[in-house]
């Protein structure tokens, strides 16, 4: 505790300070804008609607305290379990889903073949669709009659499919389109197994070993370290990102499939005005992303580069 | 295990086997032919491939393919005609192209005026961004052990914050200080890095740059400010174009913040235009492609720009990577499982 | 040295930016100064591009009347945004002095008295007074017998029908007085399979699967949505005459497959259908009309709703609300009192988007003019005298939500009649309690 504590003011006692004080203050001033920024717009706005959480809230009158009601009232609710339940399947699916692409474009294109820039360059692509814009595509690639995937299906011979209209492959339709959203993570993962060395590679040939074991004992476990921060991330992205999709394609439906815990926050607070279960909701979301991501560094035995961050 | 099921599988395996054979030995060929042409033409002789290599790339081509085709059939069906009844067979391309359909769109919305405002809002977004994050994410990576890991956490705890937690307290905030109604609101969000993402990829990013640079400008007396300026900024150019790249799509796709923050229609950008059109325009999936299509080309343009700034092949991934994170495993002995699984 | 030349474009480009903000932003911002300036008020509205043109010719003409008083058009396209910018504007203790809002949605603002009662203003006004207004609309928009907002129209749903359509299957145009078995056989004649191939080409229906549609049927059948319209304490749907029209209304689309199924109208909506001639009839109100006008393929009219047991239509009305919080509200009031004048109103009545809710301007040619179509407009005033409306209260989007889900459950054939009302009965319970 002890060693703690000093370690923690070493940077502030004096005769450090009496050395860096103008380094520290260039530092200060470095970070200054984002810490300034961070906390205007969002530390205090969250912090706001974190308050916000334990009031009757409509923005049409002065928020009242009511303490824990909010969260009995949400507790109590269908739609909140229904919700919770879709996201935590939309995360299950979705964030496993990138990676896995990621993983495996980038062992596809970490080759320095030939043409291998265009290739990423076209993987990429869907990345860099604006996600409104990638929504609406999606909207209409997903139409049942006459979208172009139900006509892929029919010109391979396979059964078309109901899409965002059916119960069951709606929430599917939305992880299936955010699965070719992968660039960043393949950009990360190709840099990541190019630098690799190559000497780990030859001797493992020699020794015998195909393809696969390669991948299974060389490749994998050094990457490993990049999967999981790549994982975290795209946990964190799956949880949040999914409101504009839900929102523009399926309004929640049909039959609530689609109701994700970002898109019900909305509808509470803006549908019908009650910013007080909206914020308790987002208190919740908060800290099960917060939790989950607790539960990953403590299963997976730490950052990875621990030092590093 | 039963006879018949053996029977069954080798079968099945067979078929599987034939079919692709059928498609190495198709791509090969294919590819030999190309190739063989190609020399023609430019009169070399031709060089062995080995037959990985055009497996390869049949692999490549196909896998890309089911990237790039959704953008394609979104451009040859901005392109079909109005009033035509929906197509009832696949379409490779449209019979007659109709580019008339994108005149159109700029006739029913004002789409010139709002694409002007997105670029502004945009281009400065991304440019103050490309400044605060990386300031930011450099002090961050400067910054001694104890204070530097509670920044790390504070800035992932900011990364976790839902959006919508923000909408409201925002209004409020900006309204108070008189901003509403401005360009200067869209883009405030630039005085913080935009995203802590960026901050933490451009802090990640100098975390791994070789620490001996900085400590040596340090004894040359150079203040924080001289090496983010002239060592760190150079040195982080490939994840400087990623957070260029994604901040500007960020602005430009982001059609909440106008929505909530802008009263005067001559200054919404144009994810509120597409907005509108997608109200109006519910009837015709041509107009409403070719107006994705004129919200996606710019972004498109500018991740192409940013191609041609890499210089080599080592810095195309440019996220997060200064150094191989190889290099941060301990080499020791014989084992090459990275130390943190132990 | 690339990078150099990369880190001077974009320097150069912040600073080329930071001096077009700085140049631009201030020169177009309404600066507010002493003295002669015109009084500001916002005016919020959500519409597409043709209703802003006819807000901004209204706001025009009033300027030309007023000139100490400048009203500021905010145009939010999509209704779900609307909501979103107007609870910010509230929040923000900002909201527009004036907005333009469904009756459904304004349970909670009067809930909250967010809207300033306009009892004193109406007492004092020589340009409008009450008695101009059809009652059936003045009452939607009271809150405890104290008139709230100004109805600016007073809408109700219609039959469009494709008279090309009726002409190809032989079918003869509805009738005022046509019955519901009328409507279904009329439907079921225009329902064809053009190609042969197996699926319909033409509908003859389209109508959303929502209770605002629905609700008519159940009052023409005798039945009601809530127990009391005036204080409603529960879903009253499970009812007998409630249960048979609703079941009657689902038969539409789950026994006789008059109307788009769920694949066919996720595929394209009914509305793009009836556009693009392969769609018999089309349930909506007048706001399609200005969309319609534009249809060049073939001849269209509108149809009073078929007949029940007796007479009923439901309320579309939208009207002027002014911010209990607002700082201008007597500009406010001058800028609605114009709005709602006769003149004003046939402005906003030439897009042919509104019924006037104005008595004589409803009954004059500026409504009824024989040159546009539709031609039988009269259908929609016809409908006024069995017009009612939704409930008012604070719950009711809540209530409508769960109504519209599990009627569309029960309209696409994923669960029954009986199981969706009891559903929709259980979970909208607790928001009558409120």
């Amino acid at each position: 505790m002890l060693r703690s504590t000093s370690l923690f003011f070493a940077p502030f006692n004096r005769s450090w300070r009496r050395i860096c004080t103008r380094y520290r203050l260039e530092l200060g001033l470095l970070l200054a804008p984002f810490l300034v920024g961070a906390t205007l717009l969002i530390i205090l706005p969250a912090l706001y609607t974190a308050v916000l959480a334990f009031t009757q809230y409509d923005a049409l009158a002065a928020p009242t305290w009511s303490g824990l009601a909010n969260f009995r009232t949400i507790f109590q609710r269908d739609l909140f379990w229904i919700a919770l339940r879709n996201s935590l399947i939309y995360v299950g699916l979705a964030a496993p889903l990138q990676l896995l692409g990621a993983l495996l474009l980038a062992l596809l294109l970490h080759h320095p073949h030939r043409g291998v820039r265009q290739y990423r360059v076209a993987a990429y692509l869907p990345s860099v669709i604006p996600e409104v814009a990638y929504a609406l595509i999606w909207l209409w690639i997903f139409n049942p009659l006459y979208g172009p995937l139900n006509k892929v299906l029919a010109w391979v011979g396979l059964p078309a499919l109901n899409w965002l209209v059916s119960e069951d492959t709606a929430l599917i339709s939305l992880v299936l389109m955010s699965g070719l959203r992968v660039g960043e993570g393949m950009l990360l993962l190709i840099a990541a197994r190019q630098g690799l060395p190559t000497a780990y590679f030859q001797v493992a040939a020699l020794d015998g070993g195909n393809r696969w074991q390669l991948f299974r004992y060389i490749t994998l476990p050094l990457l490993a370290p990049w999967l999981f921060l790549l994982l975290l991330r795209d946990i964190l992205l799956s949880a949040q990102s999914s409101f504009v999709p839900v929102y523009m394609m399926t309004s929640g439906g049909p039959n609530y499939a689609t109701t994700l815990l970002p898109y019900l926050v909305y509808e509470e607070a803006f549908s019908h005005f009650r910013i007080g279960h909206a914020a308790a909701m987002m208190l919740i979301m908060f800290a099960g992303i917060g939790a989950l991501l607790w539960l990953l560094y403590w299963l997976l035995g730490g950052w990875g580069y621990a030092d590093e961050i | 295990m039963p006879m018949r099921s053996k029977g069954y599988a080798n079968a099945h395996l067979q078929r599987k086997h034939a079919w692709r054979r059928a498609w190495i030995v198709f791509c090969t060929k294919t590819f030999a032919l190309a190739r063989w042409v190609w020399s023609v033409i430019i009169g070399r002789q031709m060089q062995r491939v080995r037959w990985q290599t055009v497996l390869w790339h049949c692999t490549a081509l196909t896998i890309t393919f089911v990237f790039v085709a959704p953008f394609f059939w979104v451009l040859t069906s901005s392109l079909r005609p109005l009033g035509l009844p929906p197509p009832r067979a696949l379409e490779w391309a449209p019979q007659e192209l109709a580019w008339t359909n994108y005149a159109e769109i700029f006739r029913i919305a004002p789409l010139g005026r709002q694409i002007g405002n997105s670029i502004l809002v945009s281009t400065v977004g991304a440019a103050l961004t490309l400044i605060t994050a990386s300031a930011a994410g450099f002090a961050m990576a400067q910054t001694p052990e104890r204070p530097r890991r509670w920044l790390v956490m504070l800035t992932i705890g900011l990364l976790m914050t839902p959006s919508t937690a923000v909408w409201l307290p925002r209004y409020v905030l900006f309204s108070k200080l008189g901003l509403i109604d401005t360009y200067t609101v869209l883009v405030a969000p630039a005085l913080m890095g935009t995203k802590p993402l960026y901050v933490l990829m451009f802090y990640w990013g100098f975390r791994r740059a070789p620490r001996e640079l900085f400590e040596s400008a340090r004894l040359d007396g150079a203040g924080p400010f001289l090496s983010w300026r002239r060592i760190a900024l150079p040195l982080a150019r490939p994840t400087a174009l990623a957070v260029v790249l994604l901040t500007f799509s960020h602005y430009w796709s982001d059609f909440v913040d106008p929505l909530l923050f802008l009263k005067s229609a001559e200054r919404y950008t144009l994810a509120v235009g597409l907005r509108m059109l997608q109200q109006m325009a519910v009837t015709n999936w041509s107009l409403l492609l070719a107006a994705v299509v004129v919200m996606t080309v710019p972004v498109l343009l500018v991740y192409l720009a940013m191609q041609q700034f890499i210089r080599s092949d080592s810095e195309a991934p440019a996220l997060f990577m200064l150094r191989s994170p190889t290099q941060n495993f301990p080499q020791k002995g014989n084992s090459v499982r990275p130390n943190y699984v132990a | 040295m690339l990078h150099k030349k990369f880190i001077t474009l974009f320097t150069f480009v912040a600073i080329m930016a930071g001096l077009v903000l700085a140049a631009c932003a201030p020169a177009q911002l309404p600066l507010p100064a002493a003295g002669d300036v015109a009084t500001p008020i916002t005016f919020l509205i959500s519409g597409d591009p043709t209703d802003e043109t006819t807000y901004q010719t209204l706001i025009d003409a009033f300027g030309a009347a007023h000139g100490d008083i400048a009203v500021q058009l905010i145009n939010i396209p999509s209704g779900g945004d609307f909501r979103k910018r107007l609870a910010a504007d509230f929040a923000a203790g900002t909201p527009p002095d004036l907005f333009l809002i469904n009756y459904r949605y304004l349970g909670p603002f009067f809930a909250r008295r967010a809207v300033e009662p306009l009892t004193d203003y109406l007492a004092q006004s020589a340009q409008i007074t009450v008695d101009d207004y059809y009652p059936q609309v003045l009452r939607a928009f009271q809150w405890n017998g104290v008139q709230m907002c100004m109805p600016q129209n007073i809408s109700s749903p219609v039959i469009y029908y494709n008279k090309a359509l009726f002409d190809a299957a032989g079918v003869a145009y509805p009738q005022d007085d046509w019955t519901w078995a009328d409507f279904v056989a009329t439907a079921q004649a225009t329902t064809t399979d053009a190609d042969g191939d197996g699926a319909t080409d033409i509908y003859g229906l389209g109508v959303d699967a929502t209770i605002i549609r629905a609700a008519p049927f159940i009052w023409m059948n005798g039945g009601d949505i809530v127990d009391d319209p005036a204080a409603p304490t529960k879903l009253t749907l499970a009812a007998p005459a409630s249960q048979a029209a609703l079941a009657w209304f689902i038969a539409l689309q789950t026994a006789h497959h008059v109307t788009p199924d769920a694949v066919a109208e996720e595929a394209e909506s009914s509305l793009s259908r009836f556009v693009n001639g392969r769609l018999a009839m089309f349930m909506d109100s007048r706001r399609v009309v200005p969309e319609f006008r534009l249809i060049e393929g073939f001849d269209w009219d509108v149809a009073a709703l078929p007949v029940g047991q007796q007479r009923a239509s439901v309320l579309h009305a939208d009207a002027f609300c002014m911010a209990a919080a607002g700082k201008h509200k007597d500009a406010a009031w001058t800028f609605l009192e114009f709005a709602n004048s006769a003149d004003g109103q046939a402005i906003l009545a030439q897009t042919g988007r509104t019924v006037p809710s104005r008595k004589v301007l409803a009954e004059s040619d500026v409504f009824l003019d024989a040159a546009a179509k539709p031609t039988n407009s009269r259908a929609f005033l016809d409908a006024i005298p069995g017009m009612r409306n939704l409930p008012l209260m604070n719950g009711w989007s809540d209530i409508e939500g769960i109504v519209n889900t599990e009627l569309q459950n029960a309209y696409y054939g994923r669960t029954t009649l009986d199981e969706a009302i009891q559903s929709a009965t259980q979970r909208s319970a607790e928001f009558f309690a409120k």
